[in-house]
């Protein structure tokens, strides 16, 4: 701000002095006037350099709140922003968290059921070969609990050792192909008999189609009478060729039959039928399946298992 | 891992964008001027700098930008302008001066990490 001085004293021009009385009064109360006037000149001049020195302090403190309460705003608009960010966030998490379990329980109702559908499956072939083998349930259960204790002797994983007992109660499914003169001969089979005896693993393997969940019941099938040395059949496979599920099966079911009476045969004693079982580890039956079958047996799980099966104290 | 810088003279604005961004790994150095942007750009070599444009006293953040783009040591440095200036007039001066991307404040946390996560993988 520019203020404007006013000059006062210079611009008047007093008369001479000590010309008259008169004169003189006048000359002094002119001088006093001046005075007076200079005096209120300086004051409004003093005053006007107070404002505008007060004015511009008050100016630089304006903006320099006005700057404050800018960046206050943006700070509180930045706030809200990452708030609504985040709430949409938390939002979308839920939403597919909740989605997730939803897909997720179906995925459990959907197995639930397929392995319902399996295991009645499972049933219903059991009791059509049941029926016509005249095997014994009896028989596949004993064979189905030593197939348990062998896998979890051998230390497989608790999933592994369920899936190769319920596989292994279909191993004869079949045999509801195979004539029954073969089936309940009690006579040695001749060779064109036996090579129709020998489609019953390939018919089983047939049977159990190509679900996932039958996959090691198909191949304990085809395989449970292949030998450790190759000389099985349908296929002639060896050693580790031959599936782990359809080595220990083989153990079970030998033993099995060897301990039970059938028409033609007189019951073993569980001592006779292990030695017959040792005595074909590395010939017959995998070395390792053979011997966890033994430690199983020196520790009574097998005598235990027997009994329960036979008493009806089953799973 | 990149290290980014972000020039803001708000304190606030550089902790909301380092506590963002380093939920992605990334290092977040921090500059308070135009002056310190030049200088941190120059000695740290950043992977992407991210430029407010009032910064106080000193360079404001497009004359930063000139300036890191007209240098040889600095030119291929991806910039990210993050300014509440949000008119096309001041958009077009900011891609003038050689920024990759142009931001408004107030911004959200996902926009700006996709867009430097997206500037990022194509350099």
């Amino acid at each position: 701000m520019t203020i404007e001085v006013v000059e006062v004293s210079p611009n008047i021009v007093l008369p001479p002095a000590g010309e008259t009385v008169a004169g003189e009064v006048f000359r002094q109360l002119l001088q006093q006037a001046i005075r007076v006037a200079d005096q209120a000149n300086s004051q409004s001049v003093r005053m006007a350099a107070d404002f505008a020195e007060t004015y511009r302090r008050e100016q630089a403190i304006r903006s320099e709140y006005e700057a404050k309460l800018r960046e206050l705003r943006l700070m509180e608009r930045q706030t809200t922003r990452y708030a609504e960010d985040l709430a949409q966030m938390l939002r979308a998490e839920r939403e597919r968290r909740e989605e997730l379990e939803r897909a997720l329980n179906q995925e459990r109702v959907a197995n639930e059921e397929l392995r319902r559908t399996g295991l009645q499956g499972i049933s219903h072939l059991l009791l059509a070969a049941t029926l016509k083998d005249q095997t014994t349930g009896a028989h596949l259960l004993r064979v189905r609990r030593y197939v348990e204790a062998i896998a979890g002797r051998l230390g497989l994983p608790q999933a592994i050792t369920e899936e190769m007992g319920y596989s292994s109660v279909m191993h004869d499914v079949g045999k509801i192909h195979t004539p029954d003169h073969i089936l309940q001969s009690e006579h040695h089979l001749s060779s064109e008999e036996f090579e129709v005896m020998k489609q019953h693993c390939i018919d089983g393997e047939i049977m159990l189609g190509d679900a996932r969940f039958f996959e090691t019941a198909r191949a304990v099938a085809r395989e449970h009478h292949e030998r450790w040395d190759g000389n099985g059949y349908p296929d002639g496979k060896k050693g580790d060729a031959i599936s782990l599920a359809a080595r220990i099966v083989s153990v079970a079911d030998v033993f099995d039959a060897l301990t039970s009476k059938r028409p033609y045969k007189d019951a073993w004693s569980d001592d006779e039928g292990m030695a017959s079982v040792k005595g074909g580890a590395g010939a017959q039956f995998d070395p390792d399946v053979v011997a966890a079958f033994e430690s199983l047996q020196l520790d009574g799980t097998i005598q235990r298992i027997r009994t329960e099966v036979g008493s009806g104290k089953i799973d | 891992m990149a290290t980014l810088l972000v020039a803001d003279d708000l304190v606030p604005i550089r902790q909301m964008v380092r506590i963002t961004l380093s939920t992605q790994g990334w290092t977040i150095l921090e500059a308070k001027n135009g002056t310190e942007a030049l200088e941190v750009a120059r000695t740290q070599k950043p992977s992407l700098i991210l430029l407010d444009v009032d910064m106080g006293p000193g360079p404001n953040g497009f004359e930063v930008c000139k300036t890191l783009k007209a240098d040889a040591a600095t030119k291929d440095i991806p910039v990210v302008m993050l300014t509440a200036h949000e008119s096309d007039s001041d958009r077009a001066i900011g891609f003038a001066a050689g920024a990759t991307q142009y931001l408004t404040k107030p911004f959200g946390p996902l926009e700006l990490i996709d867009t430097i996560r997206g500037i990022l993988a194509h350099s």
